[in-house]
């Protein structure tokens, strides 16, 4: 019997072998191609391809150090601001390079207003999009070069700045204010489901940001949003788009192009220099472009809940084909420039989940203009000075056991 | 031995719908686990060995149940001179495997490059089996081979339990 059919047993042995190899590929093998946001101010930008596995750029070796000193004290902390301190000059030229600088005047500059730096006189919004409570997105070389001065200062080359921020703020359990910052959690209980919002205003949109998990661009190189939010010192962080879960799809991070592969008909969020938010579809513009136009950073998962005030989904869109209720993230904008950080619980038996109508829906209630959906299910999770504040639900199947899964990137206000 | 071609080819019939129901129940577990995250890659596999494997088969033995004497073996052969049953095995295989990997990839929301290589394969396979087949390299079964008639204008021809009638 064997004998007769050797070929096809070859074969089949061939099949599983290759099975084995895809599945390996697919969650196991991590392939690095390049430096996150910390790569440093010579950081080439890297695009997938061009480099296969192992690349690391001049920034590759104070990234290094960073992560390996992650978590390991809190002199730890004075480590990652330095290293902060060559993302952000990174960050910073890499913005100049594209003639593209922070829209704020100098940071550090008390907010006017009650509600967060920047409402009323600190600026407006940007026509044509919606922008944070920063000042003229149209700021003048000078504006530039002061706001990169202070950046620099403020993310402690002087190894002062962050103590700086650190004496300023006052922290509480559901709020974050110090003079350039405010956070302000909230608690909603929608559809049976619990909704933790973050509203979040500054005088800057430098302050959202984006991480890489390790630190480095690549695939299946992950963390837990917690793990990843305490490497930069995240104020606020929630996960990302999860772009190492697939092949395609624009990744601009921090000002820098990473992977440049449309995948056709996808929408992206677009978060320009000015801060302002925007809905692309990528069919329709590639990502040089869209660094051309001043975009910082991209998500690129889906789809737009709201553009222009007005609910873009409706109750047959979904991820995938994802039914049902699941856990959510998303982030928003609202038309006075204040972010908005939305995760919903779900999978639980206290949260049933959110559809993504329902969040919009519920997004749309809170004011915001733009607002864009990003990874969820058990990926779903916000971070608030170092406490998870949902009940992610990465390591189990409706328990909410509390467990991260790790992810690709975060999306987070820090320094 | 005589094996009637009608029973063997109820019997490989019979064999890939078990296997299409065992490739059903796990999508249908799989999709319990998913949070209502479904692909139809992983929902419908199990089409794949039900309409290419045990329906030409049990069709086959459907439409001619009622002929007596019909030798089943010879319309399989007639196809088999260029898609063995290995190579129908083969290309199922393949194609099953890679429908339920790219169903799972969907389902965690996750893609690869290397799944274009499954239906690659398949079709390598088939490309494979018919250039052999031109070339008459293949091993002819047994039973198409020109046999001397007897008086009573059956085969010589004395099938065994091992011929391949698939």
């Amino acid at each position: 019997m064997i004998k007769k059919h050797k070929a096809l047993l070859a074969y089949m042995l061939v099949l599983a072998v290759f099975t084995t190899y895809v599945i390996m590929d697919t969650f196991v093998i991590s392939r690095v191609y390049g430096e996150g946001s910390g790569s440093g101010t010579e950081a080439a930008t890297q695009l997938e391809g061009e480099t296969d596995s192992g690349s690391v750029d001049n920034g590759g070796t104070e990234q290094g150090t960073a992560n390996s000193e992650q978590g390991t004290s809190d002199s730890k902390h004075k480590t990652q601001g330095s290293d902060r301190e060559s993302a952000d000059l990174g960050q910073d030229t890499g913005e100049n390079g594209h003639k593209h600088g922070p829209g704020s005047g100098s940071k550090g500059t008390p907010p006017s207003g009650g509600h967060g730096p920047g409402s009323g006189s600190k600026g407006t919004p940007p026509s044509g999009g919606h922008s944070p409570k920063n000042g003229s997105s149209k700021s003048s070389d000078s504006d530039t070069e002061s706001s990169s001065s202070s950046e620099k200062s403020a993310s402690g080359s002087t190894g002062t700045s962050a103590s700086t921020v650190a004496s300023t703020a006052a922290s509480t359990q559901d709020s974050y204010q110090d003079d350039n910052v405010s956070i302000n959690l909230k608690e909603y209980n929608s559809n049976g489901t619990t909704v933790h919002v973050a509203e979040v205003s500054s005088d800057s949109q430098t302050y959202l940001k984006t991480a890489f998990a390790q630190g480095s661009y690549g695939k299946n190189v992950t963390a837990t949003t917690s793990d990843i939010a305490d490497s930069v010192d995240a104020i606020l962080a929630i996960n990302g788009d999860y772009y190492g879960a697939r092949e395609k799809g624009y990744v601009i991070r921090n000002g820098e192009l990473y992977r440049n592969t449309a995948n056709a008909g996808a929408e992206d969020l677009v978060i320009y220099k000015d801060g302002s938010f925007g809905i692309i579809n990528e069919s329709e513009v590639s990502a040089e472009e869209l660094l051309e136009k001043g975009a910082v950073q991209t998500l690129s998962f889906g789809p737009a809940l709201i553009e222009n005030g007005k609910v873009s989904v409706d109750s047959d869109d979904e991820v995938g084909r994802a039914m049902g209720s699941n856990p959510r993230t998303a982030i928003g904008i609202k038309s006075d420039g204040t972010y908005i950080f939305v995760v919903s619980d779900g999978r639980t038996d206290e949260s049933e989940g959110l559809s993504l109508l329902e969040l919009a829906e519920f997004m749309s209630s809170l004011g915001v203009e733009t607002a864009y959906n990003l990874d969820g299910g058990g990926s779903s999770t916000m971070v608030f000075n170092g406490d998870i504040v949902n009940t992610p639900t990465g390591g189990g199947i409706g328990n909410g056991s509390g467990s991260e899964r790790k992810v690709s990137d975060i999306v987070y206000i820090g320094y | 031995m005589y094996t009637s071609g009608i029973e063997k080819s109820f019997k490989t019939g019979m064999a890939y719908l078990a296997v299409s129901l065992v490739i059903a129940a796990a999508g249908a577990v799989y999709g319990l686990f998913g949070h209502g995250v479904y692909s139809y890659y992983m929902t419908y596999a199990f089409m794949i060995p039900l309409l290419a494997g045990a329906m030409p088969h049990l069709i086959s033995v459907l439409s001619h149940i009622k002929d007596e004497g019909y030798d089943g073996r010879k319309d399989a052969a007639a196809v088999g001179k260029i898609f063995s049953g290995d190579t129908q095995a083969a290309v199922i295989a393949a194609l099953t495997t890679g429908s339920l990997v790219k169903g799972a990839l969907d389902i965690y929301g996750t893609t690869n490059r290397l799944l274009i290589a499954y239906p690659v394969i398949a079709a390598l396979t088939v490309a494979a089996s018919v250039l052999i087949a031109k070339k008459g390299t293949t091993k002819k079964p047994v039973y198409l081979l020109e046999s001397p008639q007897d008086e009573s204008g059956s085969d010589a021809y004395e099938y065994t339990s091992g011929d391949t009638a698939e």
